[in-house]
Parts: C-alpha cells; sequence; structure tokens
C-alpha cells in the first residue's frame, strides 16, 4: 500500500484535479490501481496535472476522461464530477464533431485545429453555448506502440473569435457608411509627405491614383484659382493642431467642376511632431448650388417683396410674423419693433379685428383643410389714420417633406375696386329699376288702347248704338291721340337715351328766335295744362333772342321742362323767362311746386333717376337726362335752383353760335 | 238683389274711364278712386251699407299706391273694410316681393283682355 501512495503522490500533485485524482478508488475504476498504470499514462497525467495550459488525456477503451486544472472551467458545471468519466459521458453534446477527430487520432494522426466551432453545454440548465477552440489531439502509444489513448491541449478562443467578427461588421459597417454618404478618406504622412486615397476618394477626384506630396495632389486635380488657398489652409491645419476644415473646386479629369468639403486632423506623435493629417472629402456641389441659388432666390424675394404694390408679411408656422416689406411700413406708419409677432392687430379696425384674429388663429392651427387658401378683406388704418380696404392672401411654404416653415402673405389694396363694384352695383339697381318703369310705362298706353279697342268690338257686336254717339266716339278719339303720342314720347326717350349712349345726338342748327320757339311750344301744350287745371305759363319776359341752334332739339328740351314744371308744380302758376345777352341767352322755367333735396340736385340730370319715388310720379325719369344732353349738345349749361316746399327753377344756358 | 257696388282705383285718367264704362255697360255699379289716398277718404265718407263689395286696385300710383292702401284697409279697418274683396290690375310683372298683397283674390297683369277682365270680376264681385 506504501508503494502505490507513494506512486500515487508521484503522479498525483496537490492540484485540484490532483486531488480529485487522489480521491478516487482506481482500483473499481476502469484504470486500475495507479501503481498498475503504465508509464505511458502516469508520466503524461503528471506532465498534464503540473502544467497550467489546458490539457486532457483520454484513457483505454473507455477513454476516461483526466483534464488539469487550467481546462476545468471549459467544462463549466460538469467540474467537479467529470473527472474520471468517460469522454463521450462529458463531451456527448459535441460527440458528433469531435467523433470523426478522435478516429483519426485513433489511426494515429495528430490533428491541430484553429477555431473550431463548438455547441457546448456547459451550464448545467443553461442552453447550448457557441463556443470556439484552438486545440491540438495527439495519440499516446504504450511501450508496444500500440495507441492506447488521446492527449489534448487546447485554448478557448470565443473570445477573441466574436470580437474579431464584431469588428469586421463595424468594418463592413463603416465602409458601407463611407461608401452611402459617398464620403472618401485620404491621409497625407507627414514624414514621406506620401498622400494615400480610399477608393470612394478616388471616385470624388476621379484620379485613380496616389500621390507623392501634397503638392502633387493639389496640382493634380485642385481648382487652379483655389490651389493657393488649399495649401496655405493645410498647412496652418499641420502647424496649429486646429481641426482642418475647407471647401474648393476640383476639375475631374473630364472637365467637370465639382465642390468638396474636406475635414481633417493632425495626429503627433510623443515629441509632438505631426506625423500624419488624416480626414474625409466629401462631393458638396448639389447643396453649394442650392445654397447659392437659394441666397439668389432671398435676395430676389426681397427686391421683389418691396416691389410689389401689395403689402407684405412672413410668419412663422404659429403665426409669428417676423417681416414686412418696406411697403407695410410706409402705408402703416409703423415699424418692426411696434408689428412684430402679433403687434399688426394695432393697425385693424376695431370692428373686424376679432373676427380676422379668430379666423387665422384657426388658420395657423391647422383647423383648416389641406390646401385650403386664406383670403380676408378687412381695412387697415394707414398712416394717416384713414382707412382702407385690403383683400387679405396667405400661403405657407414648405420644406420637402411637406411641413410648413413659415407664411407668406399678401395684403391687396382693394377699396377702389370696392367702391367701383358699389357704383356698378348701384348702376345695375338703377337700370333694373328703369326697366322695370319702362315696362310699366309702356303697359299703361297699351291698356288703355286695347280696353277702348276691345270695348268698341263688344258695342259693335253687341249692335249696341251708344258706341256710335258723337260724345263717345269724340272721347274716345281724344283718349286715343293721347295714349298713342304717350307711347311715341316714350319710345322717342329711350331711343334719345340709346342716340346720347352711343354718341349718335346730331344737332341741325338753323338761325331762329328762342322766344318764338318758347311760345309755339305752349300754344301747342296747351290743353295738357288746362286737363290738369293749370293757368297756361306765364311768359314772364321774352326779349328776341336769336341764335344758331337745333329747332326740334329745343322744342323738346322746353317741352321737357314744361311737363316737368306740370307734374311736380303742384298746380301753381308756373312762369317761363328768356332774357338775351350779348353772345348767349337764358331760358328760365320756374314752378313753385315740391321743390328738390340738395342731395337730389345733381342726381335729377342723371339717367334713370328721379327725385322722387317712382310709385309716385308716372314717366321714365329719362326727360331731365335727355334735356342735359341736348344743352350740352349744343355747347351750353343746365342748372336747378331750388328750395323743398317752394319749388323749381331750372335754367338752361345756351351760347348764340356754335363755338369755333 | 243686386251686388255691391265696384271701387276702381286707378290713376290714369283713360283707364280708370274706360275700366268704369266697361262695368258700366254690364249693369254694375262703379266708384271712382284716383289714389290710395282718395279711395281711403272715400271710404271713409261711406256709411257701411254704402260700402262696396269689391275693389279694382291698381299698384303703381301717386300719393298712395295699392299695397299701401290695401295694407292700411287691413290693418285699422278690417272690421269694417275686410270684407272688401281685392282684385290687382297692374302693369308691374312680378307677383312675388315688395307688392305683394296676401289676402289680394286675383292679379290681372295690364294691358288685359276684356274677357278676363269681365270673368274675374263676375267670380269674385258676382254679377251685376
Amino acid at each position: 500500500m506504501n508503494i502505490s501512495v507513494e506512486t500515487a503522490k508521484v503522479v498525483f500533485n496537490d492540484s485540484e484535479c490532483g486531488t480529485l485524482a487522489h480521491e478516487i478508488d482506481w482500483t473499481t475504476h476502469g484504470l486500475g490501481p495507479v501503481e498498475t498504470w503504465p508509464s505511458a499514462l502516469r508520466i503524461p497525467v503528471s506532465l498534464m496535472l503540473n502544467s497550467g495550459f489546458p490539457m486532457f488525456i483520454a484513457w483505454g477503451p473507455n477513454r476516461v476522461f483526466l483534464y488539469n486544472d487550467a481546462y476545468a472551467p471549459f467544462l463549466g458545471e460538469k467540474h467537479p464530477q467529470a473527472f474520471g468519466r468517460t469522454f463521450f459521458e462529458n463531451w456527448s453534446e459535441i460527440w458528433d464533431d469531435i467523433s470523426p477527430l478522435i478516429e483519426r487520432v485513433d489511426r494515429g494522426e495528430a490533428i491541430f485545429l484553429e477555431d473550431l466551432k463548438l455547441l457546448m453545454h456547459r451550464q448545467r440548465h443553461g442552453e447550448l453555448e457557441e463556443t470556439y477552440f484552438t486545440f491540438s489531439y495527439s495519440p499516446i502509444r504504450n511501450e508496444a506502440g500500440k495507441i492506447e489513448g488521446l492527449y489534448c491541449a487546447c485554448v478557448e478562443t470565443t473570445e477573441k473569435v466574436l470580437r474579431r467578427r464584431a469588428l469586421e461588421a463595424s468594418e463592413a459597417r463603416h465602409a458601407f457608411s463611407l461608401e452611402s454618404a459617398q464620403m472618401g478618406v485620404w491621409s497625407v504622412d507627414l514624414t514621406t509627405n506620401r498622400v494615400m486615397l480610399s477608393k470612394e476618394a478616388r471616385g470624388i477626384v476621379g484620379f485613380d491614383r496616389e500621390y507623392e506630396s501634397p503638392n502633387e495632389a493639389i496640382d493634380t486635380y485642385i481648382h487652379p484659382e483655389d490651389r493657393e488657398h488649399v495649401a496655405s489652409v493645410f498647412s496652418s491645419a499641420v502647424r496649429s493642431g486646429a481641426p482642418y476644415k475647407d471647401e474648393y473646386r476640383i476639375v475631374r479629369p473630364d472637365g467637370q467642376i465639382r465642390w468638396l468639403q474636406a475635414r481633417g486632423q493632425a495626429r503627433y506623435d510623443e515629441r509632438s511632431k505631426a506625423v500624419e493629417m488624416a480626414g474625409t472629402i466629401i462631393d458638396v456641389t448639389n447643396e453649394i448650388n442650392a445654397r447659392e441659388r437659394l441666397s439668389e432666390q432671398e435676395a430676389q424675394f426681397r427686391t421683389m417683396a418691396n416691389t410689389i404694390p401689395q403689402l407684405a408679411w412672413m410668419a412663422e408656422p404659429d403665426g409669428h410674423i417676423f417681416w414686412y416689406n418696406q411697403r407695410w411700413y410706409d402705408y402703416t406708419g409703423t415699424d418692426l419693433a411696434e408689428m412684430e409677432g402679433w403687434g399688426w392687430r394695432n393697425v385693424h379696425h376695431p370692428d373686424h379685428i376679432d373676427r380676422v384674429v379668430k379666423k387665422v388663429a384657426a388658420f395657423w392651427a391647422g383647423e383648416w383643410k389641406q390646401n385650403e387658401v386664406w383670403e380676408d378683406t378687412f381695412p387697415l388704418r394707414g398712416a394717416d389714420g384713414n382707412y382702407r380696404w385690403f383683400l387679405s392672401r396667405q400661403h405657407p411654404i414648405k420644406d420637402e417633406k411637406g411641413n410648413v416653415i413659415r407664411w407668406f402673405g399678401t395684403n391687396t389694396d382693394v377699396t377702389e375696386q370696392m367702391s367701383l363694384q358699389e357704383e356698378l352695383r348701384d348702376a345695375v339697381r338703377a337700370r333694373d329699376e328703369f326697366l322695370s318703369i319702362a315696362s310699366h310705362e309702356l303697359k299703361t298706353p297699351l291698356t288703355s288702347l286695347k280696353l277702348q279697342a276691345q270695348l268698341h268690338q263688344r258695342a259693335i257686336g253687341k249692335n249696341d248704338r251708344t258706341a256710335y254717339s258723337p260724345e263717345r266716339v269724340d272721347k274716345m278719339m281724344h283718349q286715343t291721340d293721347k295714349q298713342v303720342s304717350r307711347l311715341t314720347r316714350l319710345v322717342d326717350d329711350m331711343l334719345d337715351v340709346s342716340r346720347i349712349r352711343s354718341g349718335r345726338l346730331k344737332i341741325q342748327r338753323e338761325r331762329f328766335d328762342l322766344c318764338g320757339l318758347v311760345e309755339e311750344t305752349i300754344e301747342r301744350m296747351k290743353t295738357q295744362f288746362t286737363d290738369s287745371s293749370y293757368g297756361v305759363p306765364e311768359v314772364v319776359r321774352c326779349e328776341q333772342a336769336v341764335g344758331d341752334w337745333d329747332r326740334l332739339r329745343l322744342d323738346q328740351v322746353i317741352t321737357n321742362l314744361l311737363a316737368n314744371a306740370i307734374r311736380y308744380g303742384d298746380k301753381k302758376p308756373i312762369k317761363v323767362f328768356v332774357r338775351s345777352h350779348a353772345n348767349r341767352v337764358t331760358l328760365t322755367v320756374q314752378d313753385k311746386g315740391i321743390g328738390i333735396a340738395d342731395d337730389a340736385k345733381d342726381k335729377i340730370f342723371e339717367r334713370f333717376e328721379r327725385a322722387i319715388n317712382a310709385n309716385e310720379v308716372s314717366g321714365l325719369g329719362l326727360g331731365l337726362f335727355i334735356t342735359k344732353q341736348i344743352v350740352l349738345a349744343h355747347g351750353g349749361t343746365i342748372g336747378v335752383e331750388s328750395r323743398v316746399g317752394e319749388g323749381s327753377s331750372f335754367i338752361v344756358e345756351l351760347p348764340k353760335r356754335e363755338a369755333r | 238683389m243686386p251686388c255691391k257696388p265696384i271701387l276702381i282705383v286707378e290713376d290714369d285718367d283713360d283707364i280708370r274711364d274706360q275700366m268704369m264704362h266697361a262695368l258700366e255697360v254690364e249693369g254694375y255699379e262703379v266708384m271712382l278712386a284716383e289714389n290710395g289716398k282718395k279711395a281711403l277718404g272715400l271710404l271713409t265718407s261711406l256709411t257701411p251699407s254704402q260700402l262696396p263689395g269689391c275693389m279694382i286696385l291698381d299698384l303703381m300710383m301717386p300719393e298712395m299706391d295699392g299695397k299701401t292702401l290695401a295694407d292700411v284697409m287691413m290693418r285699422d279697418h278690417k272690421d269694417l273694410w275686410g270684407g272688401i274683396r281685392v282684385l290687382i290690375a297692374t302693369a308691374t310683372s312680378s307677383a312675388a316681393g315688395s307688392d305683394n298683397i296676401p289676402h289680394a283674390m286675383q292679379r290681372i297683369q295690364k294691358p288685359f283682355d276684356l274677357d278676363e277682365f269681365y270673368s274675374a270680376v263676375e267670380r269674385h264681385c258676382g254679377k251685376p
């Protein structure tokens, strides 16, 4: 026994695994008592247990597994039970991977494998681990040369492999990002002066080569006008140690000029000597062009915005106005300090400001439908304190992603248009009213004539003798005559208006005495005066007044003025005056009737206008318009003097001769 | 029993005269007024038994137009004059709008046919 204990002491040291070996009762174990072990086993086991390098030995037909302390961690939780079990028991999960190798060892081959991937089950309840091992398997022969065991020295390389793999992935990513960013990498060895360019960098500059010196690179592809500048910026970055940054033009082999942006940083050795300058280049031609276009556009825009007749402004997406054109300041008499943000409210009209603020705030808050244009019309106070009307519009200015980056608005002065529109509306209203009156006036004589004809027809049909009585016939003839001349006058008036409008009112001059014409006209209208229970107008004064005029047209003037006096004269006496002066005559028709209010005095001479409600007096309201046009065509003037309730005097002044 | 008189309110002398003649030859009793104001004066002067049963009313008239007259009659004297049937005879073309008289029986458009005039009068004012 002593011998055996001694022998065991010689073979097994006091390492952890040596102790395990001591404790095992090898007599009942497949290997038998230690002293019976052949030296081919004893010597390697002793060597192994004393080594700090991970090793194991698998011995005998059962491949009993013995290992050292350095190997134990590879077994994980299988250690320490693994010591003395079989190779297969310990490594069943990787048996498929290693059994071909073991067979080769059995045939006498020594094997060395690097970074073999093995999926091991090292944690009792854990999952399979991906591990990598570099190892050697060698056969152990007995004294007779027969292979009885396998010896393995191994090292786990899992960490190294995974790190290398991560590095590869990161390098691939880096290369990919350089490529996708179209970024080139360059470096200048400051000791040899050699210039290296990455594949991407060569693609950017267009020359697939390296350079003996930075100057050679500069002379090869930098734009001649930029060479001096590039050399100076580069060498000052080398000297100062500050980050290198530059923008310059290059000329590619095909003559194309591109803009590059270069960045870099010098590297220094321990003696503070610059040894390398390395960095990147990217092609920024498109950005530079866009930047130039933008600043050009900006300049154009400001010039334009100050030239346009509108008041213009720009706001942040939230509606904070940060810019107005000069015209805004000129019109409102304000400055940016007063107007910035929501200051514009100060120049709005109190009656409109709440509505405008509410509407625009909703718009800026995005409560409107997309593509809807904001539009409103409101008054703005000018520097003089007066308000003018503006049509306000705003449009969003968007970035490529469609986000609103600012609002651009214009306010167009529409005061003129609005008053024109109003005038137009008034004119249309007056015309419609005229058409309705004209229709009414034309229908009235037609009604009378039609009634008369049908009554007569009916009487004849009934053989009613009274229809032929002299009184009835006389009355009928009188009525017919009156209504027909009324119709004629209406139609004539309308034709005159049409002639005046188209400038076809012709004056046929002949020499006659105006006083005589006035008397003739009054004589012709006598029945109208008596019918209306007026006295015949008194021609208060009639001086002989001979001139060159259109007799028929002046007859019309006198008739219209007298008819007017009958209509509005309140059945009070009408007076007519004719006065002769050196080169002109005046005709005055005076009534003592209802008179004309001051604000109506100008309007009564306009087309389709009359001083009082259409319902109250019949007629087209064209008389005074036509009268005035005839007087004007003679080179004369017409005016009215009147007081409400006291009557009116219409005064016509005519030159005796046609003006040369 | 003969029907009640017919009141013609019309500013055109000839038309008023001709309508009167047309009704008289058929045997109607006729009253005349040359505008709304005159008509009001006339109605005020009549005793209830003398009131017309029917009124032929022009719209566009000086002093007081037809619409105003009809409104005043309905508003201020409905108990007395509300029963007088109103026939409108007008040259203005629109029936709707400011000159609309809701209680009018019929609107005769000038220039009208004599037959149309007679049949409207007979329908609303009765036979003479």
